[in-house]
């Protein structure tokens, strides 16, 4: 929370500090507490777990250095993961690897059938998501597993609504295909059984 | 060529999944966020985030 003399742009907080005899934190501190969800969405955007911690290196000393463009009492987070999006989509542009799959068609079935017998394996969900163009990815993670909104996660990534549902649609879609899942098959996914099955394999080791 | 709104509609539809499935894909895809979320942040990043402060404090 910022007070006025924070706002008069003494950031380093020397006169309250000369006061208190503390400095005042730096509210670019804040940025810190998001390096988790930050490193978690550059892991799905980028799938791989070095290039996940330079992407989110670059995003930090970006937002760390813009930080007079972040408008307190706004969506911190959401600012931060919309730098982290840029930067990736940037270096993408530049190294013109992966190519868009809007459709679906390079969409494969997973090479085995998926062992859920009821139960989904979060290692096949990972197979399954990571196959999934980047857009389906960032969208699905952002809404379905961040809770953001739709109207969120379109400022995020600078489209449209309709374009972020779209993309949600698409990906759960080629997720259900790939994992073969189907109305009417009874599965149960609770969270409880899922983490029945992640604590089994580890046990198992 | 135009798009009517019943042709989209239809198409949307064609790509969605019922909702017990929607939910189960992203319940599952929370757990994996949450897997991430309790990953150790790696030295580089610790290393980073000090050297910002550090050059902060000498400001």
């Amino acid at each position: 929370m910022t007070t006025r003399k924070d706002r008069s742009g003494d950031q380093s907080g020397e006169r309250s500090g000369a006061r208190s005899g503390r400095p005042a934190p730096d509210p670019r501190d804040e940025i810190i507490a998001h390096l988790p969800s930050l490193r978690a969405f550059a892991m799905s955007l980028t799938r791989n777990p070095s290039a996940a911690d330079d992407l989110v290196h670059d995003t930090v000393v970006k937002a760390w250095s813009k930080f007079d463009l972040y408008r307190p009492g706004t969506n911190l987070r959401a600012w931060l993961l919309t730098i982290l999006r840029n930067t990736y989509y940037s270096g993408r542009r530049k190294q013109a690897r992966e190519v868009a799959d809007s459709d679906g068609s390079m969409t494969e079935r997973l090479a085995t059938k998926p062992d859920h017998d009821g139960r989904l394996a979060l290692a096949d969900l990972a197979a399954a998501f990571a196959r999934l163009p980047a857009e389906q990815r960032e969208v699905l993670i952002l809404v379905g597993a961040m809770g953001f909104s739709i109207e969120e996660a379109a400022e995020t990534c600078g489209c449209a609504p309709g374009t972020v549902k779209s993309r949600a649609n698409r990906g759960r879609r080629a997720l259900a295909d790939m994992l073969q899942l189907g109305a009417g098959e009874g599965m149960d996914l609770t969270e409880n059984t899922t983490l029945a099955v992640i604590s089994a394999q580890a046990a198992v080791g | 060529m135009f798009m009517t709104d019943e042709s989209q509609s239809s198409r949307e539809r064609s790509t969605t999944v019922p909702p017990q499935i929607e939910r189960q894909i992203d319940e599952n895809l929370r757990l994996l966020y949450q897997r991430q979320l309790e990953g150790e942040l790696p030295e580089t990043l610790k290393e980073l985030i000090a050297k910002l402060r550090d050059e902060v404090q000498k400001k």
